[in-house]
C-alpha cells in the first residue's frame, strides 16, 4: 500500500495550508491529527485543508477534522475545506457535516477569508 | 435503559443490521468498519486501534469529542488507560474515571450503548454518571468480552446542537458489537504482550543470573544480569540472540567455566534441584565466586523449558565474609592481647618478687666473695639469668602495656653490641655458618631517649628475621649511623626533621613481596611457615617499639635480593647513666623502714640495705608501718605499692604524710607506674624504684632523698 502523504504549507503567521493526497482514512488519520495539533500548538489559528487530490474520505479522517477543529474555534481560527471534490462532499453530506464545516470553493477564497494572501 | 422498543439485546442488533442495508450513513459506518477490521486484524496494536476507533466514531457521529478507559492489562488493580479525541483529551475527570466492580456488575446485564440519561445504576455509577454529565459526554458504551469490562468509550454531542436519534445509538450499538471480537482479540495480545514484558522485566530485574534450558539441553530463556555474568568471563559472545540454542557445555564453556557444565549435568540428572556453592572463576586477575542452583521444571508449557539454572554473584558477599572473619579473628587477637596482658600483669607481680633475690643476692655474693674466688663466674651467671627473666617479664609487660617504658639517654651501638654478644646470637651464628654477619657502628652515633631492652629487642628481631630470610645463607649488614633527616627515601612514613641515630639491617636473602609490606607489621601476618620461627609478635613489637621511641621507619625489598629495614630514632642531647657508681655514693648510716607484704623481698631488701650500713627495721603491710611509724622515726621508708588491697602504698602514703608530713619515702612495685603510683608522686614527688632492684639502684635512690635537705612537694 502506497503510504498516504500529506504536505503542510505555511502562509503566514496565522495560516497553514494542509494538503491531504490521495486518501485520508484510517491509515493516516492519526497522522493529520499530530499535524494539525503540531500547526494549533506553533499558533497558527487557521488551517486551509486544499482536498484538491484527496479521492477518499472515511471516517476517521473526518474525525481527524472534527477532533481537532474545536482547539482552532476557540482561540477564532477555523479549518477550512477547500476544492473539495464532488465525491467528498457528498461524504459531508451524508454525514450532516456542510453547515457545521467552513468549505469553500477554492484555495484563494479560503485563505482570503484569513486577510492573507498567496 | 432502552426498554422503549421492548426487543431484546439480540433482536436489536439483528434489526440493526437490517436497517443498515436501506442507508447510505450506516453503509458508511458498515465500510468504515471493515477497513478497521482489515488494518487491524494482522497488526493488533490495541491502543492504536481504539484511537483510530475514536476517530471513526467521530466522524460517523458528526461529533468532535470522544474517549475510552480501558483495562490497564497484567494488573490486578483497577489501574486504567486513557484516550481521547477532541476536547475529551483534556479531560482530568474523564482520565481518571475508575473502572470499578459496580459498572462491570451493571453492564454485564446491561450490555449495549446509551444515552448517559437512560444509564441508572446503583452506587458508584450514580457518581459516574454525573462526571459523564459534567463533561457533556452524550452516549456511553461498555466494551464487553466473555462477560468481562475491558472498558468504556464515550461520545462527545453532535455537532451544532444536534441530537442522537435512536437510530445514531442502534448504529454505534452495532457498530461496537461488530467491532468488540476484533477489540477483544487485540485486547488480548496487547494484555500478553504486557505480562509477557512484565515477566521479562521482573526476570531481568532478579539479582541471579537466570538461564533456562529446554528438554534438548538448549538454551532458550536468560536473563540481563546471566547475560552479564557469561559476558563478564567470556567477552566473545557476541549478543544475547548467539546465545540462544547453545548447549549447557557450550554456554558453560570448559576452557572458561572448568567443570561446571559436567557438574551441572550431573547434578541435574541425578536430582530435581541442587546447588553447588562457592564456584571460583578467575578473570583479568579477579576473582569471582558464585552460588550455582540448578531446578528441573514441569515442562508442561508449550516451549517445553527442562531445567533451570541460576548464578548467584557472591564475590562482594564472600569478600565481605572474609573482610569480617579478619576483623573477627584481629578483634579475638586484640582480647587475647588484653587477656595475656592481664594474666602477664598479675604474673609479672609474683615473679619480680620471686625474681628478687635471684637478682639482688648475687651482688651481695660478690661483695663478699674474694677477687678470685672460682666461684664468681657462676654467681655472675646466676645474676644474668636472673636479669634475663626480669627482662622476658618486662616483654611481657610491654605486649600488655605499651608505651610505659623507663625511658633514659641510650647508645644505640651498645644495644647492637650486646646483642651480638648474646650467647643466643652466637649460638644462631654458629648454626648457619653461611650467613656472614658484618657489624659496622658509627662511633659518633647520636644518643637517643630509649630503653635499652626494648631496643635489645627491636636489633634481635630484626636480626633474627634476617637470618630466617637467608635459609640458603647469604650477607647480614647491621649498620649504625648519624643522620640530619628532612624526609625517608622509602616513603613508608613520614618524618620529623632532625637529628637521628639510624639503624640499618640489610639481608640478601629472599624479599618480601609488595603487596606485603604493608601488612609484615600486623600482629601474626608472616609469611614464614608456622612453627618455623618466632611468634608472629615479632615484627609488631618492632613496630611498637620503634613508634614509642617516636622513631620512623623505611623498608627495601627486592624478591630474590634482599631486604632491608632501615630504623630512625630521634637523636638527644642526654648522656648515658655511667655504668657504675662508686660504693661511696650508696653508704649510709641512717634508719630505714622496709613496708613489703612478700617476705622474701623484706629479706633481700634487709639484707642489701645493712651491708651498706644502713639501719634497717621491716614490717609486712601498711597498717605495721603506720603503727612502727607512730612511735619510732624513720629516715626513709621504702614502701611497696600492691599489698593488701584495702590498704596498699597509696593509702599507707596519705596515713604516712599525715603522721610524719615531710617523712622521705620510695616507692616501689613490680609494676610498671600505675595510677595510684602516679598519685602518690603527686602527693609527695616520691622517687619510684621498679623490682627487681639491685643494690646499686635502690642504694642510689635512697641517697639522692636523703642527701635532698629540701624535699619538694613535702606536705606541711
Amino acid at each position: 500500500m502506497d503510504k498516504p502523504n500529506i504536505t503542510k504549507t505555511v502562509i503566514n503567521d496565522d495560516v497553514v495550508i494542509i494538503k491531504p493526497i490521495k486518501t485520508l482514512d484510517n491509515n493516516n488519520a492519526h497522522e493529520m491529527v499530530n499535524i494539525i495539533t503540531g500547526v494549533q500548538e506553533d499558533g497558527y489559528k487557521t488551517i486551509v485543508m486544499d482536498m484538491t487530490d484527496l479521492e477518499f474520505l472515511s471516517s476517521a479522517g473526518v474525525g481527524s477534522i472534527l477532533g481537532t477543529i474545536e482547539t482552532s474555534r476557540e482561540v477564532g481560527g477555523d479549518i477550512i475545506l477547500c476544492n473539495v471534490p464532488e465525491s467528498i462532499n457528498h461524504i459531508l453530506d451524508i454525514l450532516d457535516l456542510i453547515d457545521y464545516l467552513t468549505i469553500r470553493e477554492n484555495k484563494e477564497k479560503a485563505i482570503a477569508m484569513t486577510g492573507a494572501r498567496i | 435503559m432502552m426498554s422503549n422498543s421492548g426487543f431484546s439485546h439480540k433482536d436489536r442488533v439483528a434489526t440493526s443490521y437490517y436497517k443498515w442495508l436501506s442507508d447510505e450513513k450506516s453503509l458508511l459506518a458498515l465500510d468504515a468498519l471493515a477497513k478497521l477490521n482489515t488494518q487491524f486484524a494482522n497488526r493488533p496494536e490495541f491502543q492504536l486501534l481504539i484511537k483510530t476507533l475514536l476517530l471513526t466514531l467521530a466522524g460517523q457521529f458528526s461529533i468532535t469529542s470522544a474517549f475510552a478507559v480501558l483495562r490497564q492489562p497484567g494488573y490486578s488493580d483497577n489501574k486504567t488507560v486513557f484516550l481521547a479525541t477532541g476536547r475529551f483529551a483534556k479531560s482530568r475527570q474523564l482520565e481518571s474515571l475508575p473502572l470499578t466492580p459496580d459498572l462491570e456488575r451493571y453492564f454485564v446485564e446491561y450490555r449495549a450503548a446509551a444515552r448517559i440519561t437512560d444509564v441508572n445504576c446503583p452506587h458508584s455509577c450514580k457518581s459516574y454518571r454525573g462526571i459523564l454529565h459534567d463533561c457533556k459526554v452524550a452516549i456511553v458504551c461498555p466494551l464487553m468480552h466473555n462477560d468481562k469490562l475491558l472498558g468504556i468509550i464515550g461520545l462527545g454531542e453532535k455537532v451544532a446542537g444536534k441530537n442522537f436519534q435512536d437510530k445514531d445509538i442502534e448504529l454505534f450499538n452495532s457498530l461496537m458489537q461488530s467491532i468488540v471480537p476484533l477489540i477483544a482479540s487485540s485486547y488480548h495480545f496487547w494484555e500478553m504482550a504486557s505480562l509477557s514484558a512484565w515477566h521479562l522485566d521482573i526476570l531481568n530485574h532478579v539479582k541471579q543470573g537466570v538461564f533456562a534450558f529446554a528438554y534438548d539441553n538448549r538454551l532458550k530463556k536468560i536473563n540481563t544480569v546471566g547475560i552479564n555474568i557469561i559476558r563478564r568471563h567470556n567477552p566473545d559472545i557476541p549478543d544475547v540472540v548467539s546465545m540462544y540454542n547453545l548447549s549447557l557445555e557450550e554456554v558453560f564453556d570448559e576452557k572458561i567455566f572448568n567443570d561446571w557444565a559436567k557438574r551441572l549435568a550431573k547434578g541435574i540428572a541425578e536430582h530435581d534441584s541442587g546447588s553447588i556453592e562457592g564456584l571460583v572463576i578467575k578473570t583479568d586477575g579477579v576473582e569471582y565466586a558464585y552460588d550455582v542452583y540448578f531446578c528441573k521444571i514441569s515442562g508442561d508449557t508449550e516451549f517445553q523449558a527442562d531445567f533451570i539454572v541460576t548464578l548467584d554473584d557472591v564475590t562482594e558477599r564472600r569478600r565481605a565474609e572474609k573482610q569480617r572473619r579478619l576483623l573477627q579473628e584481629k578483634l579475638e587477637q586484640a582480647e587475647k592481647m588484653e587477656a595475656l596482658g592481664v594474666l602477664a600483669g598479675g604474673v609479672a607481680h609474683d615473679l619480680n618478687n620471686m625474681l628478687g633475690p635471684l637478682v639482688g643476692y648475687p651482688e651481695l655474693i660478690l661483695r663478699k666473695l674474694p677477687e678470685d674466688s672460682p666461684v664468681r663466674g657462676q654467681v655472675n651467671k646466676i645474676a644474668d639469668s636472673a636479669r634475663n627473666a626480669s627482662n622476658v617479664i618486662q616483654d611481657l609487660l610491654t605486649l600488655a602495656r605499651r608505651g610505659r617504658y623507663e625511658m633514659e639517654p641510650v647508645n644505640l651501638n651498645k644495644v647492637i653490641a650486646d646483642y651480638l654478644e648474646s650467647p643466643a646470637h652466637i649460638q644462631r651464628s654458629k648454626d648457619k655458618p653461611d650467613i656472614l654477619v658484618e657489624y659496622n657502628p658509627d662511633e659518633n652515633i647520636c644518643n637517643i631517649n630509649g630503653s635499652f631492652p626494648h631496643l635489645y629487642k627491636v636489633v634481635m628481631n630484626l636480626i633474627v628475621n634476617a637470618f630466617d630470610a637467608m635459609p640458603e645463607g647469604g650477607k647480614l649488614a647491621v649498620i649504625t649511623s648519624r643522620e640530619y633527616l628532612k624526609k625517608l627515601s622509602g616513603g613508608y612514613d613520614k618524618i620529623e626533621e632532625g637529628n637521628y641515630a639510624v639503624l640499618r639491617v640489610r639481608d640478601t636473602g629472599i624479599g618480601i613481596e609488595q603487596k606485603d609490606l604493608e601488612r609484615i607489621f600486623e600482629p601474626y601476618f608472616s609469611r614464614k611457615k608456622m612453627g618455623s620461627s618466632g611468634s608472629g609478635l615479632g615484627l609488631s613489637v618492632v613496630y611498637g617499639i620503634v613508634k614509642d621511641h617516636k622513631g620512623y621507619y623505611d623498608i627495601f625489598s627486592e624478591i630474590g635480593k634482599g631486604t632491608e629495614f632501615v630504623l630512625y630514632f630521634p637523636a638527644t642531647d642526654l648522656l648515658e647513666k655511667a655504668a657504675y657508681e662508686s660504693e661511696d655514693t650508696f653508704c649510709g648510716t641512717e634508719s630505714i623502714l622496709v613496708v613489703d607484704d612478700i617476705i622474701e623481698q623484706r629479706e633481700i631488701a634487709y639484707d642489701m640495705l645493712s651491708s651498706v650500713g644502713y639501719k634497717v627495721v621491716c614490717v609486712e603491710n601498711g597498717r605495721k608501718a603506720i603503727e612502727y611509724l607512730s612511735k619510732n622515726p624513720a629516715d626513709i621508708v621504702i614502701l611497696d605499692m600492691i599489698m593488701e588491697k584495702d590498704f596498699d602504698g597509696l593509702d599507707t602514703y596519705r596515713e604516712i604524710i599525715r603522721l610524719r608530713p615531710a617523712q622521705k619515702v620510695i616507692v616501689v612495685s613490680g609494676f610498671s607506674a600505675t595510677e595510684r603510683v602516679q598519685e602518690i608522686q603527686k602527693l609527695g614527688g616520691c622517687p619510684f624504684i621498679k623490682k627487681p632492684f639491685t643494690l646499686q639502684i635502690i642504694a642510689k635512690a635512697i641517697r639522692t632523698a636523703l642527701d635532698n635537705k629540701d624535699p619538694i612537694d613535702q606536705p606541711a
